[in-house]
């Protein structure tokens, strides 16, 4: 009995320092107070932090730390970092980058001419779904906190080789002066207001803290600290738990919102504005005050394309904030071009502005879900791809308020029911925005028009999808089913595929866009693939914009016959010119369908290019500068 | 009547013997049905969002198991007594047998329908339960303090006996 009892003593005991074991093996996290060479953590201004929202709130917390808003900012631990930090050295502006690894600290090693490696600790990562970028700390007492880019970020593409690559080439920036950027101060001048939760800058000493590294809880909720408080009291829970319909007053909860306050909840980051002149003083010392559920007019002027719908309003405006500005983010009509803007590009939208609140219509939140719903059957990573809610994929997101057009779709279409052509967002919502490194969505929903591509340079919803057919061809079809008047069209435009006059002729932003919608599979089953390699070959050769080289690869990869071109878009110029060869090889060995011989692709009926008009348009392509400030 | 009082302990020593083993069975039935949907990948008792109700009916399963423990426990305790104990019999008994469903009961319930991170109003049988398992292990306890003292008047009545063999 005795035996027994030592035992199962020594049972307890064991189990005991095991659990001890496990909770101090675990490296503890610096205490922030100590760090002094990143921006730091804090616990001010009511926020409270997403750990202390786990405890009552399990799967909106297990939801959310799934999700890329979580991972916009790391801290770079070896569970953060995706990178392949190799040792090796790469060069970028004149300078030479070394990145590495000892056990769990991450370092880049800087390299100028005349000077000595400069070996510095990388402290932060930024982003994790497409791509991750690094910032090492300046390590300067006269810089405080400040962080430095490397200028080398990690490529995370799906079904893409994972790789290094200048960050420059990245974006769909100014080729000319972008390998040269400095980006030191950055993060903490622009990136931290919204890459984290509740900033304060103290932008003079660059003492930069925050409440949370990442876009967490408290950014769409507000701080937590009264939620907390208060209902730390079980009985008060519970109340709230049996009185579902009851309002907590103690925190926001954007689901619950009128629309319009929803969606500013989204639009505090995801557009573009400028703070009123007693927000832009404060906001560099104490951050914005902007918290979710109060009114983002208070603070800010977001601008969208009702600022810039006459020629006065567009002068005031280009007075402001300058010509280049705006050049750099809209079209010319005021509609958002680059992505993570989207609530500028909402806010124009006649769903927006005649939405029914009763309904809950129309806002971020009718089509999207921050938290995937309990029982959902889609898995965390398709959802979080976009975080739309189930079913909203479909007709549905529309239907929902459009009941009316349930059961006439095929019928206001004009596309058979099921197919791509049916779906409304893909004639409403075209892939007229740009951002990193494809076609996004737009999210001002509006009607396909000739007239708009022809004023603006903009792929209409129908010829991005419908590559092989002209702009008369979209004309004559809006004309016919709509009664909408078709404009004055030039000879090539009646002629040739508005495709092929962007992607050889448009600026660098309609070629990306157009090269995006070549490897889009909707357009690829409706147009046909055999006849796009010749109009990516040039872009994939001699394209000044690496942006748009990839996307081109990209799409050129999907086609059948290509998916193993060796190709590096970031090759020397010189190394690259062979592409055009190999591409026209392959493209004349491959037995091109007769639907696609034809003049609007420029293919004659043997199946040659019309290389004369190829070239004449190559020729008129529009080289004005493009900075797609996404 | 000393036939009568023996048949009473008896009877409360059988009852929380097959208290405590079908609750035994029972318990240990409920974990191998955990183990089953951890097997099985259950969604329903190991998805994140479902993390309240792993919890709960976790605790509902270990803490069946040890007071059913417990009730094999009391039941060797009540017969090692020397004699009648009316406290036990009369209140840390039926306290034991109450705790024994409300707490597991109460943790189960707060599983089966709860809030987020809070569990479901069933969780309200576990304070009844833990009360009432609070009452029985202090009677216990207070009772072994008797027998001690009793224990010790019976040696020293034994000791007595053996100094004086002659009377």
């Amino acid at each position: 009995m005795k035996n027994i009892f030592i035992l199962i003593t020594l049972g307890f005991l064991a189990m005991i320092a095991i659990r001890l074991t496990v909770f101090l093996g675990t490296p503890p996290r610096p205490d922030e107070a100590q760090v002094e060479n990143r921006p730091i953590e804090v616990r001010e201004k009511g926020f409270v932090s997403s750990k202390t929202c786990e405890s009552c709130h399990p799967h909106e917390h297990a939801t959310w730390h799934s999700s890329y808003h979580r991972t916009m900012t790391q801290i770079a631990t070896p569970e953060a970092v995706i990178g392949d930090f190799d040792g090796k050295l790469r060069n970028c502006g004149g300078k030479g980058y070394r990145l590495g690894r000892d056990g769990d600290n991450f370092w880049v090693e800087i390299t100028e001419p005349g000077k000595e490696p400069a070996r510095k600790d990388i402290v932060m990562t930024t982003g994790s779904h497409h791509m991750q970028a690094y910032w090492f700390a300046a390590e300067d007492p006269d810089k405080g906190r400040m962080l430095g880019l490397v200028p080398w970020v990690y490529l995370n593409l799906e079904n893409e080789k994972k790789r290094w690559v200048e960050e420059y080439a990245t974006f769909l920036h100014d080729p000319q002066i972008s390998p040269h950027y400095q980006a030191e101060g950055k993060w903490n001048k622009f990136c931290r207001q919204c890459h984290a939760t509740g900033v304060q800058p103290h932008q003079d000493k660059m003492d930069t803290r925050l409440a949370e590294l990442g876009i967490a809880c408290e950014s769409c909720h507000g701080p937590g600290e009264e939620h907390v408080r208060i209902y730390r009291d079980p009985s008060l829970r519970y109340k709230k738990h049996l009185d579902a319909k009851g309002h907590d007053t103690t925190i926001v909860n954007p689901e619950t919102l009128p629309p319009k306050e929803s969606s500013q909840v989204c639009g505090q980051c995801h557009s573009i504005w400028m703070s009123t002149p007693e927000e832009g003083k404060q906001e560099l010392e104490g951050g914005f005050t902007y918290r979710a559920g109060d009114d983002l007019a208070s603070t800010r002027q977001v601008i969208h394309g009702a600022d810039m719908d006459t020629q006065e309003k567009r002068a005031n405006l280009v007075k402001a904030v300058g010509r280049r500005f705006l050049d750099d983010r809209y079209w010319s009509d005021g509609m958002i071009r680059i992505a993570g803007r989207e609530y500028s590009g909402l806010v124009d939208s006649p769903c927006y502005t005649h939405g029914n609140p009763d309904k809950k219509t129309m806002g971020c939140m009718s089509c999207h879900t921050l938290h995937k719903k309990k029982g959902s059957a889609e898995s965390i990573k398709e959802w979080r791809d976009d975080q739309l809610g189930e079913g909203m994929r479909s007709n549905k997101a529309c239907l929902q308020c459009h009941e009316d057009m349930s059961a006439k779709v095929p019928e206001h279409t004009h596309h058979q029911a099921g197919s791509s052509g049916s779906l409304c967002y893909n004639c409403h919502m075209p892939h007229t925005t740009y951002g990193l490194l494809k076609g996004i969505r737009s999210h001002t929903i509006s009607a396909p028009s000739v007239q708009e591509s022809l004023q603006t340079g903009r792929p209409n919803a129908c010829n991005a999808c419908h590559l092989d057919k002209t702009l008369q061809w979209t004309a004559g079809h809006l004309e016919n089913w709509y009664g909408i008047e078709p404009p004055t069209l030039t000879p090539p435009q009646q002629k040739i595929a508005a495709s092929i006059l962007w992607i050889l002729g448009g600026d660098a932003g309609q070629r990306a866009l157009t090269a995006w919608a070549m490897g889009w599979k909707p357009a690829q089953e409706i147009s046909g693939t055999g006849w796009m390699a010749p109009f990516l070959a040039p872009l994939m050769q001699q394209d000044p914009y690496p942006a748009v080289r990839h996307i081109a690869q990209h799409s050129l990869r999907t086609i059948p016959g290509f998916r193993f071109i060796e190709y590096d878009y970031m090759a020397h110029p010189n190394q690259r010119l062979a592409i055009l060869g190999k591409i026209h090889d392959i493209w004349k060995r491959s037995k091109l369908p007769a639907a696609s011989r034809k003049g609007s692709l420029l293919i004659d009926p043997s199946g040659n290019l019309a290389q004369n008009v190829w070239q004449a348009l190559l020729k008129t392509r529009n080289n004005q500068r493009v900075n797609l400030e996404e | 009547m000393s036939q009568n009082r023996i048949t009473g302990k008896t009877r409360i020593v059988h009852r929380h013997l097959r208290f405590g083993w079908w609750s035994l069975l029972c318990f240990l039935s409920l974990g191998i049905a955990l183990e089953t949907m951890h097997g099985f990948k259950m969604g329903y008792y190991l998805d994140t969002n479902n993390e309240t109700r792993r919890l709960m009916w976790t605790l509902a399963h270990t803490h069946g198991t040890l007071l059913s423990i417990v009730h094999l426990v009391f039941a060797s305790t009540l017969r090692i007594l020397p004699q009648e104990n009316s406290k036990l019999q009369r209140l840390a008994s039926p306290c034991l047998c109450g705790a024994s469903i409300l707490m597991p009961g109460g943790f189960f319930l707060g599983g089966l329908i709860f809030y987020g991170g809070d569990p479901g109003i069933g969780i309200l049988l576990l304070p009844v339960g833990a009360l009432l398992l609070l009452l029985a292990v202090s009677q216990t306890a207070m009772s072994l303090g008797q027998l001690g003292e009793k224990s010790a008047q019976k040696a020293q009545g034994k000791t007595e006996e053996a100094a004086s063999p002659n009377q």
